[in-house]
Protein backbone atom coordinates (compact mmCIF):
# COMPACT_ATOMS: atom_id res chain seq x y z
CA UNK A 1 0.00 0.00 0.00
CA UNK A 2 2.93 2.19 0.88
CA UNK A 3 4.73 1.70 -2.78
CA UNK A 4 1.30 2.28 -4.11
CA UNK A 5 1.50 5.60 -2.79
CA UNK A 6 4.83 6.77 -2.71
CA UNK A 7 4.90 5.77 -7.10
CA UNK A 8 1.81 8.03 -6.55
CA UNK A 9 3.28 10.59 -5.31
CA UNK A 10 6.44 10.83 -7.33
CA UNK A 11 4.21 10.41 -10.57
CA UNK A 12 2.54 13.61 -9.40
CA UNK A 13 5.71 15.43 -8.62
CA UNK A 14 6.69 14.55 -12.62
CA UNK A 15 3.90 15.90 -13.75
CA UNK A 16 4.14 19.07 -11.58
CA UNK A 17 7.79 19.58 -13.01
CA UNK A 18 6.29 19.11 -16.17
CA UNK A 19 3.94 21.50 -16.45
CA UNK A 20 6.52 23.72 -14.41
CA UNK A 21 8.30 23.51 -17.11
CA UNK A 22 6.05 23.81 -19.81
CA UNK A 23 4.60 26.75 -17.78
CA UNK A 24 8.47 29.34 -17.46
CA UNK A 25 9.94 27.67 -20.82
CA UNK A 26 8.45 29.88 -23.48
CA UNK A 27 5.97 27.91 -25.81
CA UNK A 28 7.50 28.98 -29.02
CA UNK A 29 11.39 28.91 -27.77
CA UNK A 30 12.06 27.26 -31.09
CA UNK A 31 10.62 30.28 -33.27
CA UNK A 32 12.37 33.64 -33.45
CA UNK A 33 10.39 36.63 -32.00
CA UNK A 34 10.45 40.26 -32.96
CA UNK A 35 10.14 43.28 -31.11
CA UNK A 36 7.26 46.27 -32.45
CA UNK A 37 7.32 49.31 -30.54
CA UNK A 38 3.49 51.09 -30.97
CA UNK A 39 2.70 54.24 -30.19
CA UNK A 40 -0.31 56.53 -30.67
CA UNK A 41 -0.53 60.49 -30.97
CA UNK A 42 -3.90 62.68 -31.76
CA UNK A 43 -3.59 65.23 -34.23
CA UNK A 44 -6.25 67.91 -35.15
CA UNK A 45 -7.99 65.74 -38.01
CA UNK A 46 -6.35 62.54 -37.74
CA UNK A 47 -4.45 60.15 -35.92
CA UNK A 48 -0.96 58.78 -36.13
CA UNK A 49 0.02 55.67 -35.29
CA UNK A 50 3.87 54.75 -35.70
CA UNK A 51 5.08 51.18 -35.33
CA UNK A 52 9.09 50.93 -34.75
CA UNK A 53 10.35 47.88 -36.15
CA UNK A 54 13.24 45.92 -38.40
CA UNK A 55 13.60 47.41 -41.86
CA UNK A 56 12.35 44.17 -42.81
CA UNK A 57 9.64 43.83 -41.23
CA UNK A 58 8.58 47.30 -42.50
CA UNK A 59 8.92 46.80 -45.88
CA UNK A 60 6.84 43.78 -45.92
CA UNK A 61 4.04 45.17 -43.90
CA UNK A 62 0.95 45.74 -45.13
CA UNK A 63 -1.73 47.57 -44.07
CA UNK A 64 -5.71 47.10 -44.91
CA UNK A 65 -8.41 49.70 -43.46
CA UNK A 66 -11.82 47.48 -43.67
CA UNK A 67 -15.24 48.61 -43.79
CA UNK A 68 -15.55 48.16 -39.58
CA UNK A 69 -13.60 51.13 -39.22
CA UNK A 70 -10.66 48.44 -38.43
CA UNK A 71 -6.85 49.38 -39.20
CA UNK A 72 -5.46 45.93 -40.00
CA UNK A 73 -1.70 45.43 -39.67
CA UNK A 74 -0.14 42.37 -41.43
CA UNK A 75 3.70 43.16 -40.29
CA UNK A 76 5.36 39.53 -42.27
CA UNK A 77 2.16 38.67 -44.65
CA UNK A 78 4.80 37.00 -47.39
CA UNK A 79 6.19 34.08 -45.58
CA UNK A 80 5.87 30.95 -47.67
CA UNK A 81 3.98 28.27 -46.40
CA UNK A 82 5.29 26.09 -43.88
CA UNK A 83 8.11 28.70 -43.28
CA UNK A 84 8.48 29.40 -39.50
CA UNK A 85 6.93 33.00 -38.69
CA UNK A 86 8.84 35.03 -36.55
CA UNK A 87 6.22 35.79 -33.69
CA UNK A 88 5.15 39.58 -32.61
CA UNK A 89 5.40 40.71 -29.61
CA UNK A 90 4.01 44.56 -29.74
CA UNK A 91 4.68 46.85 -27.07
CA UNK A 92 2.88 50.13 -26.22
CA UNK A 93 2.33 52.67 -23.70
CA UNK A 94 -0.14 50.97 -21.78
CA UNK A 95 1.62 47.70 -22.14
CA UNK A 96 2.33 44.27 -23.76
CA UNK A 97 -0.36 43.06 -26.30
CA UNK A 98 -1.20 39.43 -25.15
CA UNK A 99 -3.81 37.02 -26.86
CA UNK A 100 -7.04 38.31 -27.73
CA UNK A 101 -6.92 41.19 -25.47
CA UNK A 102 -7.29 44.65 -26.51
CA UNK A 103 -5.70 47.52 -25.24
CA UNK A 104 -6.83 50.85 -25.59
CA UNK A 105 -3.82 52.84 -26.47
CA UNK A 106 -6.11 56.05 -26.74
CA UNK A 107 -9.50 57.13 -26.32
CA UNK A 108 -11.81 54.16 -27.80
CA UNK A 109 -8.73 53.26 -30.32
CA UNK A 110 -7.86 49.81 -29.27
CA UNK A 111 -5.24 47.48 -30.61
CA UNK A 112 -5.56 43.74 -30.12
CA UNK A 113 -2.80 41.38 -31.47
CA UNK A 114 -3.67 39.02 -33.78
CA UNK A 115 -1.51 36.46 -36.03
CA UNK A 116 1.29 38.08 -37.09
CA UNK A 117 0.23 41.62 -36.80
CA UNK A 118 -2.41 43.67 -34.87
CA UNK A 119 -5.95 44.98 -35.26
CA UNK A 120 -6.66 48.64 -34.93
CA UNK A 121 -9.76 49.84 -34.35
CA UNK A 122 -10.54 53.40 -34.60
CA UNK A 123 -14.23 54.89 -34.64
CA UNK A 124 -15.11 57.54 -37.53
CA UNK A 125 -11.81 56.28 -39.22
CA UNK A 126 -12.82 57.68 -43.00
CA UNK A 127 -8.69 56.95 -44.49
CA UNK A 128 -5.79 55.91 -44.24
CA UNK A 129 -2.00 57.49 -45.35
CA UNK A 130 0.48 54.87 -44.96
CA UNK A 131 4.27 55.92 -44.70
CA UNK A 132 7.20 53.34 -44.61
CA UNK A 133 10.30 55.65 -43.21
CA UNK A 134 13.78 54.75 -42.17
CA UNK A 135 16.12 55.72 -39.35
CA UNK A 136 14.70 54.61 -37.24
CA UNK A 137 12.91 52.37 -39.43
CA UNK A 138 8.92 52.45 -38.81
CA UNK A 139 5.60 52.37 -40.18
CA UNK A 140 3.77 55.66 -39.90
CA UNK A 141 -0.16 54.81 -39.78
CA UNK A 142 -2.25 58.31 -40.43
CA UNK A 143 -6.07 57.94 -39.76
CA UNK A 144 -7.94 60.29 -40.91
CA UNK A 145 -11.50 61.32 -39.63
CA UNK A 146 -12.22 62.90 -43.33
CA UNK A 147 -10.77 62.08 -46.72
CA UNK A 148 -6.68 62.27 -46.49
CA UNK A 149 -5.09 65.05 -47.56
CA UNK A 150 -2.90 64.11 -50.75
CA UNK A 151 -0.02 65.81 -52.33
CA UNK A 152 -1.20 66.74 -55.61
CA UNK A 153 1.13 66.79 -58.54
CA UNK A 154 2.72 69.67 -59.55
CA UNK A 155 1.98 69.36 -63.26
CA UNK A 156 4.08 71.80 -64.97
CA UNK A 157 2.34 74.80 -67.03
CA UNK A 158 4.20 74.03 -70.01
CA UNK A 159 2.85 70.22 -69.84
CA UNK A 160 -0.60 71.40 -68.53
CA UNK A 161 -3.31 71.06 -70.55
CA UNK A 162 -6.10 73.57 -70.00
CA UNK A 163 -9.21 72.38 -68.01
CA UNK A 164 -11.64 73.32 -70.95
CA UNK A 165 -9.20 71.04 -73.47
CA UNK A 166 -10.08 67.42 -71.25
CA UNK A 167 -13.93 66.48 -72.37
CA UNK A 168 -14.32 64.51 -69.28
CA UNK A 169 -15.69 65.64 -66.01
CA UNK A 170 -16.29 62.73 -64.05
CA UNK A 171 -14.05 59.55 -64.43
CA UNK A 172 -12.75 56.31 -62.31
CA UNK A 173 -9.03 55.70 -61.81
CA UNK A 174 -8.32 51.87 -60.66
CA UNK A 175 -4.91 51.29 -58.63
CA UNK A 176 -4.47 47.72 -59.58
CA UNK A 177 -3.86 44.93 -57.14
CA UNK A 178 -3.81 45.45 -53.02
CA UNK A 179 -4.17 44.15 -49.61
CA UNK A 180 -2.40 40.82 -50.42
CA UNK A 181 -2.14 40.72 -53.98
CA UNK A 182 0.95 42.30 -54.10
CA UNK A 183 0.76 42.28 -58.45
CA UNK A 184 4.64 42.74 -59.53
CA UNK A 185 7.06 42.70 -56.61
CA UNK A 186 11.03 44.59 -56.76
CA UNK A 187 13.47 45.30 -54.34
CA UNK A 188 12.23 48.47 -53.04
CA UNK A 189 8.73 48.45 -54.37
CA UNK A 190 5.35 46.79 -55.05
CA UNK A 191 3.01 46.86 -57.89
CA UNK A 192 0.25 47.30 -55.53
CA UNK A 193 2.13 50.42 -54.03
CA UNK A 194 3.42 51.86 -57.00
CA UNK A 195 -0.53 51.85 -58.48
CA UNK A 196 -2.03 53.60 -55.68
CA UNK A 197 0.45 56.46 -55.15
CA UNK A 198 0.41 57.06 -58.59
CA UNK A 199 -3.64 56.56 -59.16
CA UNK A 200 -3.88 59.02 -56.36
CA UNK A 201 -1.60 61.81 -57.60
CA UNK A 202 -3.34 61.37 -61.31
CA UNK A 203 -6.83 61.53 -59.89
CA UNK A 204 -5.26 64.87 -57.77
CA UNK A 205 -3.74 66.71 -60.95
CA UNK A 206 -7.10 65.38 -62.95
CA UNK A 207 -9.54 66.61 -59.94
CA UNK A 208 -8.64 70.56 -60.99
CA UNK A 209 -10.57 72.81 -62.54
CA UNK A 210 -14.04 71.27 -61.50
CA UNK A 211 -13.24 67.81 -62.94
CA UNK A 212 -13.54 64.74 -60.52
CA UNK A 213 -11.32 61.63 -60.80
CA UNK A 214 -13.12 58.94 -58.29
CA UNK A 215 -10.51 55.87 -56.77
CA UNK A 216 -12.09 52.21 -56.57
CA UNK A 217 -9.60 52.19 -53.78
CA UNK A 218 -8.01 55.07 -51.52
CA UNK A 219 -5.60 52.47 -49.24
CA UNK A 220 -3.71 49.19 -49.29
CA UNK A 221 -7.32 47.14 -49.37
CA UNK A 222 -8.00 44.03 -50.84
CA UNK A 223 -10.31 44.21 -53.57
CA UNK A 224 -11.79 42.25 -56.00
CA UNK A 225 -12.03 42.35 -59.81
CA UNK A 226 -16.00 41.61 -58.97
CA UNK A 227 -15.69 44.88 -56.90
CA UNK A 228 -14.19 47.04 -58.54
CA UNK A 229 -16.37 46.34 -61.32
CA UNK A 230 -19.31 47.13 -58.89
CA UNK A 231 -18.10 49.68 -57.83
CA UNK A 232 -17.61 51.50 -61.26
CA UNK A 233 -21.03 49.95 -63.05
CA UNK A 234 -22.78 51.80 -60.07
CA UNK A 235 -21.63 55.19 -60.87
CA UNK A 236 -21.09 54.96 -64.43
CA UNK A 237 -18.25 57.40 -65.07
CA UNK A 238 -17.15 58.95 -68.59
CA UNK A 239 -13.58 57.06 -68.66
CA UNK A 240 -12.05 54.42 -66.47
CA UNK A 241 -8.16 54.68 -66.03
CA UNK A 242 -6.71 51.10 -64.65
CA UNK A 243 -2.84 51.96 -63.56
CA UNK A 244 -0.95 48.79 -63.43
CA UNK A 245 3.09 48.05 -63.60
CA UNK A 246 4.72 46.33 -66.36
CA UNK A 247 7.62 44.31 -65.77
CA UNK A 248 9.90 46.34 -68.03
CA UNK A 249 10.55 49.90 -69.05
CA UNK A 250 8.36 49.05 -71.87
CA UNK A 251 4.67 50.75 -70.96
CA UNK A 252 2.24 48.30 -72.10
CA UNK A 253 -1.68 49.78 -73.18
CA UNK A 254 -4.77 47.57 -72.82
CA UNK A 255 -7.62 47.88 -74.70
CA UNK A 256 -10.57 45.67 -75.34
CA UNK A 257 -11.07 43.34 -79.01
CA UNK A 258 -13.83 43.91 -81.66
CA UNK A 259 -17.25 42.39 -80.41
CA UNK A 260 -16.92 39.10 -81.96
CA UNK A 261 -19.33 38.07 -84.08
CA UNK A 262 -23.09 36.65 -83.16
CA UNK A 263 -22.91 33.50 -84.52
CA UNK A 264 -19.49 33.07 -82.59
CA UNK A 265 -21.66 32.58 -79.20
CA UNK A 266 -19.11 34.31 -77.52
CA UNK A 267 -19.38 37.09 -74.60
CA UNK A 268 -19.96 40.94 -75.75
CA UNK A 269 -18.27 43.33 -74.28
CA UNK A 270 -20.32 46.04 -73.03
CA UNK A 271 -17.84 48.30 -73.23
CA UNK A 272 -17.13 47.37 -76.71
CA UNK A 273 -19.35 49.34 -78.97
CA UNK A 274 -18.63 51.02 -81.24
CA UNK A 275 -18.09 54.55 -80.96
CA UNK A 276 -16.58 53.90 -77.23
CA UNK A 277 -14.24 51.72 -78.90
CA UNK A 278 -12.71 54.71 -81.44
CA UNK A 279 -12.81 57.35 -78.36
CA UNK A 280 -10.56 54.03 -76.73
CA UNK A 281 -8.42 53.58 -79.31
CA UNK A 282 -7.99 57.47 -79.99
CA UNK A 283 -6.99 58.56 -76.36
CA UNK A 284 -4.58 55.30 -76.79
CA UNK A 285 -3.03 56.56 -80.06
CA UNK A 286 -2.39 60.06 -77.91
CA UNK A 287 -0.76 58.25 -74.70
CA UNK A 288 1.28 56.09 -76.62
CA UNK A 289 2.40 58.99 -78.80
CA UNK A 290 2.82 61.39 -76.10
CA UNK A 291 4.72 58.75 -74.09
CA UNK A 292 7.06 57.91 -77.02
CA UNK A 293 7.79 61.57 -77.44
CA UNK A 294 8.16 62.53 -74.06
CA UNK A 295 10.31 59.36 -72.47
CA UNK A 296 11.70 58.26 -76.20
CA UNK A 297 9.86 55.02 -75.25
CA UNK A 298 7.71 53.13 -77.79
CA UNK A 299 4.62 51.73 -75.73
CA UNK A 300 3.14 48.61 -76.47
CA UNK A 301 -0.81 48.10 -77.14
CA UNK A 302 -2.35 45.05 -76.57
CA UNK A 303 -6.00 44.11 -77.14
CA UNK A 304 -7.09 41.21 -74.73
CA UNK A 305 -10.35 41.03 -73.12
CA UNK A 306 -8.97 41.71 -69.39
CA UNK A 307 -11.67 41.97 -67.06
CA UNK A 308 -12.40 45.30 -66.14
CA UNK A 309 -12.00 46.33 -69.85
CA UNK A 310 -14.90 43.68 -70.54
CA UNK A 311 -17.30 43.98 -67.45
CA UNK A 312 -17.04 47.80 -67.44
CA UNK A 313 -19.73 50.14 -68.54
CA UNK A 314 -17.32 52.91 -68.94
CA UNK A 315 -15.22 52.96 -72.11
CA UNK A 316 -12.18 51.73 -70.36
CA UNK A 317 -8.47 51.40 -70.52
CA UNK A 318 -5.55 49.76 -68.96
CA UNK A 319 -2.25 50.80 -68.50
CA UNK A 320 0.76 49.31 -67.38
CA UNK A 321 3.40 52.34 -66.76
CA UNK A 322 7.13 51.50 -66.99
CA UNK A 323 8.81 49.14 -64.25
CA UNK A 324 10.21 51.32 -61.60
CA UNK A 325 13.43 49.19 -61.81
CA UNK A 326 13.84 50.37 -65.63
CA UNK A 327 12.32 53.77 -65.37
CA UNK A 328 12.64 57.13 -63.09
CA UNK A 329 9.89 57.98 -61.64
CA UNK A 330 11.99 60.55 -59.83
CA UNK A 331 9.17 64.06 -58.47
CA UNK A 332 10.08 65.41 -62.46
CA UNK A 333 9.20 62.37 -64.42
CA UNK A 334 6.55 61.46 -62.75
CA UNK A 335 5.26 64.46 -62.98
CA UNK A 336 5.29 64.60 -66.58
CA UNK A 337 4.10 60.99 -67.35
CA UNK A 338 0.46 62.04 -65.50
CA UNK A 339 0.45 65.15 -67.59
CA UNK A 340 1.24 63.25 -70.53
CA UNK A 341 -1.99 61.00 -69.70
CA UNK A 342 -3.88 64.19 -68.99
CA UNK A 343 -2.72 66.14 -72.73
CA UNK A 344 -3.38 62.80 -74.21
CA UNK A 345 -6.93 62.74 -72.31
CA UNK A 346 -7.85 65.70 -74.20
CA UNK A 347 -6.13 65.54 -77.50
CA UNK A 348 -7.22 61.48 -77.57
CA UNK A 349 -11.14 62.83 -76.92
CA UNK A 350 -10.74 65.64 -79.59
CA UNK A 351 -9.63 63.75 -82.88
CA UNK A 352 -12.53 60.96 -81.89
CA UNK A 353 -13.18 59.82 -85.53
CA UNK A 354 -16.54 58.96 -87.00
CA UNK A 355 -18.10 55.90 -86.13
CA UNK A 356 -17.23 53.00 -88.67
CA UNK A 357 -19.74 50.59 -89.67
CA UNK A 358 -19.20 47.24 -87.97
CA UNK A 359 -16.36 44.82 -89.32
CA UNK A 360 -17.75 41.89 -90.98
CA UNK A 361 -14.25 40.36 -89.71
CA UNK A 362 -13.51 37.47 -87.79
CA UNK A 363 -11.16 38.34 -84.94
CA UNK A 364 -7.72 37.30 -86.18
CA UNK A 365 -6.96 34.46 -83.79
CA UNK A 366 -3.91 35.13 -81.29
CA UNK A 367 -0.48 33.51 -82.94
CA UNK A 368 0.46 29.88 -81.75
CA UNK A 369 4.08 29.59 -82.16
CA UNK A 370 5.39 26.19 -82.54
CA UNK A 371 8.94 26.76 -80.67
CA UNK A 372 11.15 24.38 -79.57
CA UNK A 373 13.11 27.38 -77.27
CA UNK A 374 9.90 27.62 -75.21
CA UNK A 375 11.74 27.98 -71.52
CA UNK A 376 13.47 31.06 -72.82
CA UNK A 377 10.37 33.00 -73.96
CA UNK A 378 8.80 32.17 -70.31
CA UNK B 1 -55.01 -6.98 -13.68
CA UNK B 2 -54.04 -3.43 -14.10
CA UNK B 3 -50.44 -4.61 -13.98
CA UNK B 4 -51.06 -6.64 -16.94
CA UNK B 5 -53.07 -4.04 -18.95
CA UNK B 6 -50.27 -1.91 -18.21
CA UNK B 7 -47.70 -4.59 -20.02
CA UNK B 8 -49.95 -4.88 -22.56
CA UNK B 9 -50.16 -1.35 -23.56
CA UNK B 10 -46.23 -1.18 -23.70
CA UNK B 11 -46.14 -4.50 -26.13
CA UNK B 12 -48.47 -2.30 -28.34
CA UNK B 13 -46.10 0.40 -28.65
CA UNK B 14 -43.49 -1.63 -29.43
CA UNK B 15 -45.02 -3.18 -31.77
CA UNK B 16 -46.58 0.44 -33.18
CA UNK B 17 -43.12 1.61 -33.40
CA UNK B 18 -41.89 -1.61 -35.48
CA UNK B 19 -44.25 -1.57 -37.73
CA UNK B 20 -43.89 2.36 -38.77
CA UNK B 21 -40.09 1.78 -39.11
CA UNK B 22 -40.67 -1.19 -41.54
CA UNK B 23 -43.23 0.74 -43.42
CA UNK B 24 -40.65 3.93 -43.77
CA UNK B 25 -37.86 1.38 -45.01
CA UNK B 26 -40.19 -0.42 -47.53
CA UNK B 27 -41.54 3.16 -48.36
CA UNK B 28 -37.62 4.64 -48.86
CA UNK B 29 -36.27 1.17 -50.91
CA UNK B 30 -39.37 1.78 -53.49
CA UNK B 31 -38.43 5.61 -53.88
CA UNK B 32 -35.12 5.02 -53.95
CA UNK B 33 -35.08 1.81 -56.87
CA UNK B 34 -38.81 2.49 -58.51
CA UNK B 35 -39.96 5.59 -58.14
CA UNK B 36 -36.22 7.90 -58.15
CA UNK B 37 -33.51 5.56 -59.68
CA UNK B 38 -29.95 7.10 -59.37
CA UNK B 39 -28.95 9.35 -61.59
CA UNK B 40 -25.50 10.10 -62.62
CA UNK B 41 -23.90 12.33 -60.23
CA UNK B 42 -23.64 15.99 -61.13
CA UNK B 43 -19.91 15.75 -60.73
CA UNK B 44 -17.91 12.64 -60.86
CA UNK B 45 -14.09 11.94 -59.67
CA UNK B 46 -11.18 11.15 -61.26
CA UNK B 47 -9.74 8.59 -58.85
CA UNK B 48 -13.40 6.98 -58.79
CA UNK B 49 -13.45 6.66 -62.65
CA UNK B 50 -9.98 5.19 -62.62
CA UNK B 51 -10.71 2.87 -60.43
CA UNK B 52 -13.96 1.65 -62.19
CA UNK B 53 -13.25 1.54 -65.59
CA UNK B 54 -9.03 0.82 -66.03
CA UNK B 55 -7.10 -1.32 -64.00
CA UNK B 56 -3.82 0.81 -63.21
CA UNK B 57 -1.48 -1.26 -64.75
CA UNK B 58 -3.30 -0.71 -67.84
CA UNK B 59 -3.60 2.73 -67.80
CA UNK B 60 0.06 2.89 -67.37
CA UNK B 61 1.09 1.14 -70.24
CA UNK B 62 -0.65 3.50 -72.60
CA UNK B 63 1.39 6.15 -74.39
CA UNK B 64 -1.07 9.10 -75.21
CA UNK B 65 0.81 11.28 -77.68
CA UNK B 66 -0.30 15.31 -76.18
CA UNK B 67 0.22 18.68 -76.99
CA UNK B 68 0.89 21.53 -74.59
CA UNK B 69 0.62 25.06 -74.95
CA UNK B 70 2.47 27.66 -73.05
CA UNK B 71 2.19 31.12 -72.49
CA UNK B 72 4.64 33.55 -73.85
CA UNK B 73 4.34 37.60 -74.58
CA UNK B 74 2.15 37.68 -77.60
CA UNK B 75 0.09 34.27 -77.78
CA UNK B 76 1.15 31.01 -77.01
CA UNK B 77 3.28 28.29 -77.16
CA UNK B 78 2.91 24.37 -77.87
CA UNK B 79 4.82 21.44 -76.87
CA UNK B 80 4.48 17.91 -78.36
CA UNK B 81 4.84 14.93 -75.93
CA UNK B 82 3.72 11.50 -75.20
CA UNK B 83 2.41 10.22 -71.87
CA UNK B 84 1.85 7.63 -69.98
CA UNK B 85 -2.01 7.82 -68.98
CA UNK B 86 -4.89 6.40 -69.39
CA UNK B 87 -8.21 6.42 -71.87
CA UNK B 88 -10.53 8.15 -68.64
CA UNK B 89 -11.13 11.55 -69.64
CA UNK B 90 -10.85 12.78 -66.22
CA UNK B 91 -7.47 10.75 -65.69
CA UNK B 92 -5.79 11.54 -68.85
CA UNK B 93 -6.60 15.47 -67.64
CA UNK B 94 -4.95 14.89 -64.64
CA UNK B 95 -1.75 13.51 -66.21
CA UNK B 96 -1.46 15.98 -68.77
CA UNK B 97 -1.86 19.21 -66.17
CA UNK B 98 0.42 17.32 -64.15
CA UNK B 99 2.80 17.34 -67.30
CA UNK B 100 2.06 21.07 -68.07
CA UNK B 101 2.97 22.67 -64.86
CA UNK B 102 6.42 20.54 -65.03
CA UNK B 103 7.53 22.83 -67.96
CA UNK B 104 7.47 25.69 -66.24
CA UNK B 105 10.61 27.54 -65.17
CA UNK B 106 9.36 29.70 -62.50
CA UNK B 107 7.88 28.68 -59.70
CA UNK B 108 4.59 27.64 -61.35
CA UNK B 109 6.06 24.23 -61.53
CA UNK B 110 5.08 23.51 -58.14
CA UNK B 111 1.61 24.02 -58.59
CA UNK B 112 0.04 20.27 -57.38
CA UNK B 113 -3.40 19.01 -59.15
CA UNK B 114 -5.56 17.78 -56.51
CA UNK B 115 -8.19 16.55 -58.55
CA UNK B 116 -9.88 16.55 -61.62
CA UNK B 117 -13.52 16.61 -62.09
CA UNK B 118 -16.18 16.44 -64.90
CA UNK B 119 -19.71 17.57 -64.59
CA UNK B 120 -22.68 16.59 -66.63
CA UNK B 121 -22.15 19.58 -69.06
CA UNK B 122 -18.90 18.41 -70.04
CA UNK B 123 -17.09 20.99 -67.86
CA UNK B 124 -13.84 19.83 -66.17
CA UNK B 125 -13.36 21.33 -62.87
CA UNK B 126 -9.63 21.57 -62.39
CA UNK B 127 -8.50 21.80 -58.47
CA UNK B 128 -4.78 23.61 -57.90
CA UNK B 129 -2.57 23.84 -55.19
CA UNK B 130 -2.78 27.82 -54.01
CA UNK B 131 0.96 27.71 -55.60
CA UNK B 132 -0.11 28.99 -58.75
CA UNK B 133 -1.70 32.20 -57.24
CA UNK B 134 1.13 32.66 -54.79
CA UNK B 135 4.07 32.29 -57.54
CA UNK B 136 2.06 33.91 -60.08
CA UNK B 137 3.80 37.18 -60.59
CA UNK B 138 3.75 39.13 -63.85
CA UNK B 139 1.88 41.32 -66.29
CA UNK B 140 -2.04 41.07 -67.49
CA UNK B 141 -1.19 39.69 -70.96
CA UNK B 142 0.86 36.70 -68.87
CA UNK B 143 -2.26 36.06 -66.65
CA UNK B 144 -4.71 35.89 -69.62
CA UNK B 145 -2.31 33.60 -71.40
CA UNK B 146 -1.44 31.64 -68.59
CA UNK B 147 -5.09 30.88 -68.23
CA UNK B 148 -5.54 30.19 -71.81
CA UNK B 149 -2.66 27.44 -71.96
CA UNK B 150 -4.36 25.64 -69.65
CA UNK B 151 -7.84 25.70 -71.28
CA UNK B 152 -6.12 24.98 -74.57
CA UNK B 153 -4.01 22.20 -73.13
CA UNK B 154 -7.28 21.00 -71.82
CA UNK B 155 -9.36 21.22 -74.36
CA UNK B 156 -6.89 20.14 -77.37
CA UNK B 157 -5.84 16.80 -75.51
CA UNK B 158 -9.64 15.79 -73.73
CA UNK B 159 -11.31 15.86 -76.56
CA UNK B 160 -14.98 15.39 -75.07
CA UNK B 161 -14.43 18.51 -72.72
CA UNK B 162 -16.13 21.72 -73.58
CA UNK B 163 -15.09 24.25 -71.07
CA UNK B 164 -13.09 24.13 -67.74
CA UNK B 165 -13.12 25.94 -64.51
CA UNK B 166 -10.47 26.42 -61.93
CA UNK B 167 -10.50 25.95 -58.09
CA UNK B 168 -7.57 26.97 -55.75
CA UNK B 169 -7.83 24.41 -53.03
CA UNK B 170 -11.11 23.44 -53.93
CA UNK B 171 -12.49 27.14 -53.88
CA UNK B 172 -13.73 29.70 -56.40
CA UNK B 173 -11.27 32.82 -56.92
CA UNK B 174 -11.98 36.15 -58.32
CA UNK B 175 -8.66 35.79 -59.95
CA UNK B 176 -4.95 34.51 -60.00
CA UNK B 177 -3.38 37.75 -60.51
CA UNK B 178 -4.94 40.54 -60.25
CA UNK B 179 -5.93 41.40 -63.59
CA UNK B 180 -8.72 38.26 -65.08
CA UNK B 181 -11.82 37.10 -63.38
CA UNK B 182 -12.18 33.10 -62.62
CA UNK B 183 -15.00 32.92 -61.10
CA UNK B 184 -16.86 31.33 -64.33
CA UNK B 185 -15.21 28.60 -66.64
CA UNK B 186 -12.19 29.79 -68.28
CA UNK B 187 -14.24 29.99 -72.57
CA UNK B 188 -15.75 32.88 -72.17
CA UNK B 189 -12.69 34.36 -70.37
CA UNK B 190 -10.10 33.68 -72.90
CA UNK B 191 -11.96 33.84 -76.32
CA UNK B 192 -9.84 36.11 -78.06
Amino acid sequence: MMNVKRSFTSVSLIMLFLLAVSIFVPAESGSSSVAVKLRAAKHQDSIRIVLAADEAIVKSASVILTKNKAVIVDLHPAAEAGAERPTIAFETDKGALTGDVPVEIMNSVTVVAKGTGCIITIPKVEDIKVLKLQSPSRLVIDAFFGPAPRESAAVPQSLKPPAEQIPFRYIFVDAGHGGYDYGIRGKNYSEKDFALQFSRDFAAAFGKGGREAQLTRKSDQIMTLTERIAAINRKVPELLLSFHLASTKIPIIYVVPERPEAGMELPVASNGDQKKREMINSITAAIAAGIEKEFSVRPLKETLPLTLLVKSKAPAILVELPNPDEFSYEKKNRERLISTILKALATGAKEEKPVLPPTTQKPEPRPIEKSADRTEKM
Amino acid sequence: MRRQNKVSWKKKAVLTTFILMLAGLAGWLTSKHFLFPEERPLVEDSSKQGKVELPPMQSSEIKVPITLFYPAEDGLTKVEKTLSGGSVPVKLAESVLQEYFKGFSSDLKNTVVRGVYEDRNKVLYVDLSDDLRRHFSGEARYEYYLLKSIYQTLTTNIVEVRDVKILVEGREIDSLGGHVQILMPLRETVWY
